[in-house]
């Protein structure tokens, strides 16, 4: 029974399953963990008891899996007649998302995540260099590896205020939105501006964390360039405005970058550290990924 | 244009990497779900249009239509926020009448609109912020949402509701009526734009709104003055003031969660408040049905 329930469509606040299940004309205990797309909520069955029970936290697609645990034995010593545990992983993936539509036929398993496509820390990222600087790289978050753009366009046609505010009437560029006058959970509006945004979420890979050997050796400019698309990890949710990422692994750094600040063509990697452009033969440094590690 | 970076060109088109040419979803019975009944029984829920996905920008948006109001919710985010390091969503709504739309009990609140404050203090809408009513339902429909929200998931982001209201019922409708059937109908619209936009939420939130008359029995879904259609107006204003109108906004699956109630008129004891709560919630539920069905349908 290592899948159960798949392909019910559920809305959000359904119930799937309770969190424990005993199996049917066995000892076998079947413990469900909530993944991606649900939800715990205690629900009341009368008076006095509640259920805890896993709801879906979006409309989609139910998808259970049973997943290997090591570390549930240790505590089951005390019972003298062992039960078994299985655990399963309740996932809800939505229709229009078609990064885990694709994972789930490559029947990849289905890793838990804080959200949606936030990213979170130790999450894998593709992100795009926007700016350079001496001491650290600024760049975009495009994606979490094993989940979905972190923004429904990639960022592509996001690019400042007015593409997310309606127009005003009086066809200047005055939004429509007043500080004053928006009901917000935040007390004060300044906690969370909501004007100045439409651009992607924001990341800083500090010069130290480019390579894990010869760190204060080095030189941004020979690793990153603005355009440049890294595979990158999540270090820290960072501060208010970026969220902190290292390449410091062999399997991180560059996948695609173009020569000639982007003017020229793909280039494809020599080594760890060059890059070729095959049809001029322009040689760049780069900070390449080795996908292979 | 942005000089910070190399753009793409404007007219980009994200390829569909990875969607499946095999996806045979079984096709159920196809159920409507877009109405309910049309019965004329007074105690049935009156028609609606419900249409989800219709703005290309958003991240979600639900299109809905009752009687003559015409809503439209749309629902950005999570998107990122500027500034100090919040561990949760904000969350915010904002409401607005289309400018020609008169707005319910303008006649009360809107003492300084554009007819008696001109030029001063005024964009070309007439207005500054938001009216006093704009404001009221946002205000309601931001605390009746806010709950069902999961707001720890979503780190250092922003979900911004933007609410149009593009037509309102006739003037027949007792003004205070008018304005809470629709905050009633604004907070439908707008959680099914919050699934449609995909925000993980601890349940869907429906909401109902009933009439109590004079001898205390409830009306669910009041339209209008129908029953009083005969009665002469001076009448028809002393029952007005006797009538107690509720709305209220539950989430069904999560223990009937009570998360917006709002009463207005008449005498309130704590017999009629339960009875405004529970006609309340038969109506949310019926709703709540529907919306669901729509949504299942809308995957398939």
């Amino acid at each position: 029974m290592s899948k159960a329930n798949t392909d019910t469509v559920v809305v959000p606040g359904q119930y799937i399953t309770p969190t424990y299940k005993l199996q049917e004309d066995s000892n076998i205990i079947e413990k469900y963990i909530s993944g991606r797309g649900t939800t715990i909520s205690q629900i009341k069955a009368s008076e006095t008891s509640t259920i805890t029970v896993i709801a879906a936290s979006i409309l989609g697609k139910v998808y259970i899996n049973e997943i290997e645990v090591t570390s549930g034995e240790v505590e089951d010593k005390n019972n003298e007649q062992k039960q078994q545990i299985k655990t399963f992983l309740v996932v809800v993936i939505p229709k229009s998302s078609t990064y885990l539509n694709f994972q789930k036929e490559h029947q990849q398993a289905l890793s838990n995540s804080i959200s949606i496509n936030l990213p979170k820390e130790n999450d894998i990222v593709l992100v795009k260099v926007t700016k350079i600087t001496l001491k650290q790289v600024f760049c975009e978050i495009l994606t979490v590896e094993n989940g979905d753009n972190v923004l429904k366009d990639s960022g592509l046609g996001v690019n400042g205020e007015l593409s997310h505010a309606s127009v005003s009437p009086s066809g200047g560029s005055a939004s429509l939105s007043n500080y004053q006058t928006v009901a917000s959970s935040q007390s004060t509006m300044s906690a969370a501006q909501f004007q100045d945004i439409g651009e992607n979420f924001r990341g800083v890979i500090r010069s130290q964390d480019i390579r894990s050997t010869e760190r204060d050796r080095v030189k941004v400019i020979e690793s990153y360039k603005p355009g440049d698309i890294v595979r990158a990890m999540i270090l820290s949710l960072g501060d208010g405005s970026n969220y902190y990422l290292t390449t410091a692994r062999n399997d991180f750094g560059v996948i695609f970058a173009k020569s000639v600040n982007g003017s020229g063509n793909l280039m494809y990697p020599l080594d760890w550290q060059n890059m070729i452009d095959v049809n001029n033969g322009i040689i760049e440094k780069r900070k390449c990924a080795n996908p292979f590690a | 244009m942005d000089r910070r970076r190399l753009l793409g060109p404007l007219n980009t088109v994200i390829p569909n990497i990875g969607i499946s040419s095999e996806i045979n979803g079984s096709k159920s019975t196809p159920q409507t779900g877009i109405s309910s009944s049309s019965s004329s029984n007074k105690n049935d829920i009156e028609n609606f249009f419900l249409k989800t996905g219709i703005i290309e920008n958003a991240n979600g948006s639900a299109y809905l239509e009752v009687g003559n109001n015409v809503i439209e919710v749309s629902v950005f985010g999570p998107r990122p926020i500027r500034g100090s390091f919040i561990d949760r969503a904000s969350f915010s709504v904002e409401c607005k009448f289309l400018p020609y739309i008169s707005q319910p009990g303008d006649e009360l609140f809107n003492t300084n609109n554009q007819f008696n404050n001109s030029n001063s203090n005024t964009n070309a809408n007439g207005r500054t912020g938001l009216t006093t009513i704009e404001h009221k339902i946002s205000s309601y429909v931001e605390t009746a949402l806010l709950p069902s929200i999961i707001l720890e998931k979503y780190p250092k982001s922003t979900f911004d509701v933007f609410v149009t209201i593009v037509a309102t019922e006739t003037p027949t409708y007792n003004s205070n009526e008018k304005l809470m059937r629709l905050t009633n109908w604004i907070v439908n619209c707008a959680s099914v734009a919050l699934v449609d936009a995909n925000v993980e939420v601890k349940d869907i939130v429906t909401s109902g709104i009933v009439k109590s008359n004079k001898s205390g029995d409830i009306i669910i879904d009041p339209r209008g003055q129908i029953e009083d259609e005969q009665n002469e107006q001076d009448e028809q204003d002393d029952q007005n003031e006797e009538n107690v109108l509720g709305v209220a906004s539950f989430m069904n699956l999560n223990n009937d969660q009570l998360v917006g109630i709002w009463v207005e008129g008449g005498d309130i004891d704590q017999d009629l408040v339960t009875k405004v709560i529970n006609g309340c919630n038969d109506m949310s539920k019926k709703i709540r049905a529907n919306i669901n069905s729509f949504l299942i349908d809308s995957l398939q």
